[in-house]
């Protein structure tokens, strides 16, 4: 373990600055060649600042990295790909319109003797490294834009690899995957590992952490804290307990009470849902204040489902009761005009406009509520938005801020991507306003989340509502179980 | 398994044409043969050697300016200037043999020209990350006022719209010689459309071009010099550019001031006919040709029944809006189909 | 996670390309006026300001496409169309003029309809659309005109254009009022800043029940009416329709939006700012004519300067190019 592949990647003295900020703080720790180095940190912390460094897209004011005894200096990321360090993004670099195969070798390592394409063995390579990846449904010569999200993800996997990397970088990587393809990756990882290949995956996730690195570097606050062993005495508890510096005595989503909401009417239904190649007969109830959880697996069609009720996905049958009145016209229009409101998991994507101020963000909903005659009241604006910034504890140098410069987790939107600290105290307001009577479809993949705020779950299997659970019947088993009960899918993301 | 690799083995050519006929390439090329074949039963001048030679002296210009037009939308840009660069360089080799300059030399400089205001435009775009349709527009105003200028140096006054100077013969030889019956413009363009088609299919430098065009801030992390690759790009194109004026010059021996209008739009039809988009990462070496030879045959069909010029960018115009409204339906039902939308 | 104190005037860093076109126009303008004799008079600002007020209607609905992230390269043709068919109404078929008028607007409405749903519906790039529109009516005006000959049209077309309040034409007043009006709803009240929001980012605007697609097609279809509106003016003054007309006004519009701060991916742009690009280039060109420049290295000039300036843009906001 220790001697010749110790100090393959160094991190010596990093500190970086933006303005006033100290984004990292004389970090130094050290990566063993051949092994998976996790660095963990709550949104904040500097890891992805660090990322950045080490990939070449910001330069240190301090400090330097060694690759293999050899200091290096990165200046572009095209430098840190020539140094041998691939990363896999959180927003992915593909390219749509290519076939998967071209995907995989965009530098087309597979030439004749003239300097041409070898499609053939392009094609078979791909093909070989799809199979090895437990992705033989899929065909390379398919353009990428017919792919999930998922096997997207993992064929840019495979393009870094098809690189020849010193070293990988994952940031973030299981942020789109549903639990078997967690599963994959990480079994995926694994076996990279044990060829040699050494590996930083970053990430906020620690049950992945503890399933597969070696080790795990902690920062906090911009600064290095700890690199610990991955033997079997680590815990959840005691990365919770660097990362964040205090000690939450209990587990990271406290029991639920049970809250009886027997008495309170349906506020929302929906009735037999369904659409072509999609979802079949989805009917359910809300009542007010309660907080449903919904979970599937990777096409149960969670996702179209909560697409086709907020009206951004057409339906081909059904219909939604709002305060037991049949909506007529299912469009986000009238969602929000009935003050149904729709948080997406994918923030850049359909959540915020990165570029305009946060006031304008927390505007856009309300635009209605604070014009008066179409015209905008801003003073309304600004004071609307300092409340929420206060109740939220929101930390932004000014209101004019875009969001882009903000870390991730500063704003109320749902849970991906966001770190423990800021998990908990989204849960919580979840939870209060749940208690002042609004309702929440809480559509989610993460099992513990799931269970710490929902007071109901419909678990959605192939496209319809496999079960119901309530109460106390709600537990991981039951729920998987019902996910997953009569097919291959591997059982995945337990502990 | 074996049978795609069979297919692979067995010719590029039957890979392009089945590639033509489930693209959307398909309808333009049907589209041509009806009108081959109705040209062919209600006129007895279609197949005689005048209207031949008259369409492929139309056909091979454009065909080799869209063939560079075709390269620069599949790297995700265009050129606008491309009209003006071929009057320039036609204008500046009328003037050159004014100044009884040999042909060879002559030929160069217009070469020279059109490479060096397509360097421009690839500095522009390329280098200094300026928007093409705005650049492009700079450039060939600036192409043709400085055509203008060459033109009316000793003309001044007078409302000539060409250059009444009598051509060498061996550079009129050039637009007007044969090969094999063909002539050599044509073959020009049909060794340019295997180039190009070798270049896009299987060359690594193509599929950079591809890569570029489909998503430039990945092909950027790939570490493809995207900045050189828009330049080069740019330069070869201002080159064909020059090739086709001076052929069309050489053809009908005169520098005529109106020549290349047009061409901008006609090339990007064309292009597009052959399935490229302004988005980048489509296009078609074959496809973009067909896409010359419906515009052209139209423009014979409406010549032969002497129906007046302008309807012909009446149809050019429908037949656009329908090929790439199919187009957009085709991939917007298969998304559907996949749940994605 | 800390509380810090706010920063919270709403007044905010001004943006640098607001700066650009107002710094360039006036510069300019004052340029002009010092070094030349002939600029300052009111005979030739009043013609730059009444062919200014012309030209305007077409670069509206044109301005709040770009805002939302598409384009019209129709707005040349349809320019071109509008007068035509105007004169067609009223010369061949003798028709009372308001009426054709109506007509003829009504006919652009639904080309500006055909742009949008077609961009909407098919998911379609508008620039591609609009040129194939561009090319269809382009062949439809030379038809048209032909068929006119070359008469003159009926003196209630003529006389539109002439109309005087105050002793200045009814169309620069009309200029600058709406373009008051416009920049003010665009920059204060909720349906015009949602164009703003569609342009940043589409997805997010769906989300938040902004009506994209009904919206991307009145604004198609208001860049037709505007368009034709302003060929008609334009037809009125030359008082007959030339084929030519409008030719090459959507490279001019274009020019005009960028010069004026818009940018070809949406979510940028005023109307002030994009009338103060046309006027920019029109003094350009004024400028060059008071020195005398020959016509055609006044095109080189042209080109020339337009890179120049898109370049100053495109270096100061090179986030957003």
């Amino acid at each position: 373990m220790a001697g010749s592949t110790e100090g393959f990647l160094k991190i010596k003295g990093i500190s970086k600055r933006f303005g006033a900020v100290k984004a990292l703080d004389d970090v130094s720790f050290q990566v063993r060649k051949g092994e998976i180095h996790a660095i963990l940190g709550e949104n904040g912390a500097g890891k992805s600042t660090l990322v950045k460094i080490i990939m070449g897209e910001n330069s240190p004011d301090l400090g330097e990295i060694e690759l293999e005894g050899v200091t290096i200096k990165i200046f572009s990321p095209l430098h840190a790909r020539s140094c041998g360090i691939q990363m896999v993004h959180q927003e992915l670099a593909l390219f749509e319109n290519m076939t998967v195969a071209e995907n995989i070798f965009p530098w087309v390592q597979f030439r004749t003797r003239l300097n041409t394409v070898k499609w053939k063995k392009l094609n078979e390579e791909a093909r070989k490294r799809l199979v090895s990846f437990g992705l033989e449904s899929l065909d390379p010569k398919q353009p990428l834009r017919d792919l999930t999200f998922g096997a997207q993800q993992m064929t840019e996997i495979l393009r870094c690899l098809s690189a020849e990397p010193k070293i990988l970088l994952l940031d973030e990587p299981t942020s789109g995957l549903n639990d078997e393809e967690v599963t994959r990756l990480m079994s995926t990882l694994k076996k990279l590992r044990d060829n040699g290949e050494t590996i930083l995956y970053i990430s906020h996730k620690l049950k992945e952490i503890l399933d597969i690195a070696d080790r795990v570097t902690i920062m906090r606050d911009g600064r290095y804290i700890v690199t610990l062993d991955n033997d079997e005495k680590l815990t959840e508890h005691m990365l919770i307990d660097s990362m964040v510096g205090r000690d939450l005595s209990s587990s990271l989503y406290s029991h639920k009470t049970i809250r009886s909401l027997g008495g309170n009417e349906t506020l929302f239904e929906a009735r037999h849902l369904a659409k072509k190649n999609g979802i079949r007969d989805i009917s359910f109830q809300v009542r007010r204040g309660e907080i449903l959880g919904l979970y599937g697996l990777e096409g149960s069609g969670t996702d179209s489902l909560s697409r086709v009720i907020f009206g951004l996905e057409e339906r081909s049958g059904g219909e939604i009761l709002f305060k037991g009145k049949r909506m007529d016209d299912i469009s986000p229009e009238a969602m929000i005009a009935n003050k149904i409101m729709y948080l997406n998991n994918n923030r850049k994507l359909a959540g915020l406009l990165l570029d305009m101020p946060t006031t304008e963000n927390i505007a856009m909903p309300i635009l209605r509520d604070i014009s008066r005659f179409s015209f905008i009241g801003y003073k309304k604006l600004q004071d609307i938005s300092e409340t929420y910034v206060r109740k939220f504890s929101i930390t932004i140098p000014s209101l004019r801020t875009k969001p882009r410069n903000l870390s991730g987790g500063n704003l109320d939107e749902p849970t991906r991507g966001i770190d423990v600290g800021a998990k908990a105290e989204i849960h919580k307001l979840l939870l209060s306003i749940a208690e002042q009577g609004v309702s929440i479809i809480a559509f989610t993949s993460e099992l513990p989340e799931l269970m710490g705020l929902s007071d109901r779950v419909l678990v959605m299997k192939k496209m319809e509502i496999a079960g119901e659970l309530t109460g106390e019947g709600i537990t991981e088993s039951a729920i998987m179980t019902l996910a997953a009960k009569g097919d291959d899918h591997p059982i995945g993301g337990t502990a | 398994m074996n049978t795609s690799t069979q297919r692979h083995r067995i010719s590029p050519v039957i890979g392009a044409a089945k590639g033509l006929l489930t693209k959307n390439s398909a309808i333009p090329l049907l589209i041509c043969i009806i009108m081959v074949l109705t040209m062919s039963f209600t006129s007895k001048v279609f197949w005689s050697l005048d209207n031949m030679d008259s369409l492929q002296t139309s056909i091979a210009p454009i065909a080799i300016v869209s063939l560079g037009m075709v390269l620069l939308l599949i790297c995700g840009v265009f050129d606008l200037s491309v009209g003006a660069i071929m009057v320039l360089s036609g204008i500046v080799c009328a003037k050159l043999f004014e100044f009884k300059f040999q042909t060879p030399v002559v030929i160069a400089v217009g070469l020279l020209v059109g490479l060096a205001v397509g360097l421009l435009n690839g500095t522009l775009v390329g280098i200094l990350k300026i928007n093409p349709l705005i650049a492009t527009i700079g450039t060939m105003n600036m192409a043709q006022g400085i055509a203008m200028i060459v033109f009316a140096a000793s003309h001044k006054g007078q409302a000539e719209y060409q250059i009444a100077i009598s051509l060498p013969q061996d550079f009129i030889h050039v637009g007007t010689g044969r090969f094999l019956g063909l002539y050599y413009m044509f073959w020009v363009m049909l060794i340019l459309l295997v180039l190009v088609f070798f270049l896009l299919r299987h060359s690594p430098t193509g599929r950079k071009m591809f890569l570029t065009g489909d998503n430039p801030e990945a092909a950027r992390m790939m570490g493809f010099n995207t900045p050189r690759i828009t330049l080069l790009t740019y330069g070869f194109v201002g080159l064909l550019c020059a090739v086709a004026g001076i052929l069309s010059v050489a053809r009908f021996e005169q520098a005529n001031r109106y020549l290349g209008e047009g061409v901008n739009i006609t090339a990007i039809i064309s292009c597009i006919l052959g399935g490229a988009s302004f988005a980048g990462g489509r296009g078609s070496a074959v496809g973009t040709v067909i896409g010359v030879l419906l515009m052209t045959l139209i423009t014979n069909l409406f010549n032969l029944l002497e129906i007046p010029s302008s309807w012909q960018s009446v149809v050019v115009g429908a037949i656009l809006i329908a090929v790439i409204s199919i187009d957009g339906y085709l991939i917007l039902k298969k998304q559907r189909e996949l749940g994605k939308i | 996670m800390k509380t810090k104190p706010m920063a919270t005037s709403l007044r905010g860093k001004v943006n640098f390309s607001t700066f650009t076109i107002i710094f360039l126009t006036v510069g300019l303008f004052v340029a002009l006026s010092l070094f030349t004799e002939t600029f300052f008079s009111y005979s030739n600002i009043y013609s730059l300001v009444f062919g200014l007020s012309i030209q305007f209607f077409a670069m509206i609905g044109f301005t709040y496409l770009m805002i939302m992230g598409e384009i019209d390269l129709s707005v040349g043709a349809v320019y071109g169309f509008g007068g035509a068919l105007l004169g067609i109404f009223v010369i061949t078929f003798q028709m009372p003029f308001f009426p054709a008028l109506i007509l003829t607007l009504v006919v652009a409405a639904l080309i500006g309809f055909i742009n949008g749903y077609l961009v909407v519906r098919f998911r379609l790039i508008s620039m591609m659309v609009t040129i194939g529109m561009m090319s269809i009516l382009k062949g439809l005006t030379s038809i048209l005109t032909g068929s006119l000959g070359a008469q003159v049209f009926p003196s209630v077309y003529r006389a539109l254009i002439k109309y005087k309040l105050f002793d200045i034409h009814w169309s620069i007043i009309a200029f600058l009022l709406i373009l008051v009006i416009l920049e003010v709803l665009l920059k204060w009240t909720a349906p015009f800043r949602r164009m703003y929001y569609i342009g940043h980012n589409i997805n997010t605007a769906r989300v938040y029940g902004i009506k994209v697609e009904r919206m991307k097609i009145v604004a198609f279809m208001t860049s037709a009416v505007t368009a034709a509106f302003g060929g008609i003016l334009a037809t009125s003054r030359i008082t007959h329709a030339y084929p030519t007309t409008g030719l090459g006004l959507e490279f001019t519009v274009v020019t005009a939006a960028v010069l004026g701060g818009a940018s070809l991916f949406g979510g940028r742009g005023s109307m002030l700012r994009s009338a103060l690009g046309l006027a920019f280039l029109a003094l350009v060109l004024n400028g060059m004519i008071i020195f005398r420049i020959d016509p055609y290295f006044q095109q080189v000039l042209l080109g020339a300067i337009l890179i120049a300036a898109v370049f100053v843009d495109t270096r100061l906001n090179r986030v957003r190019a």
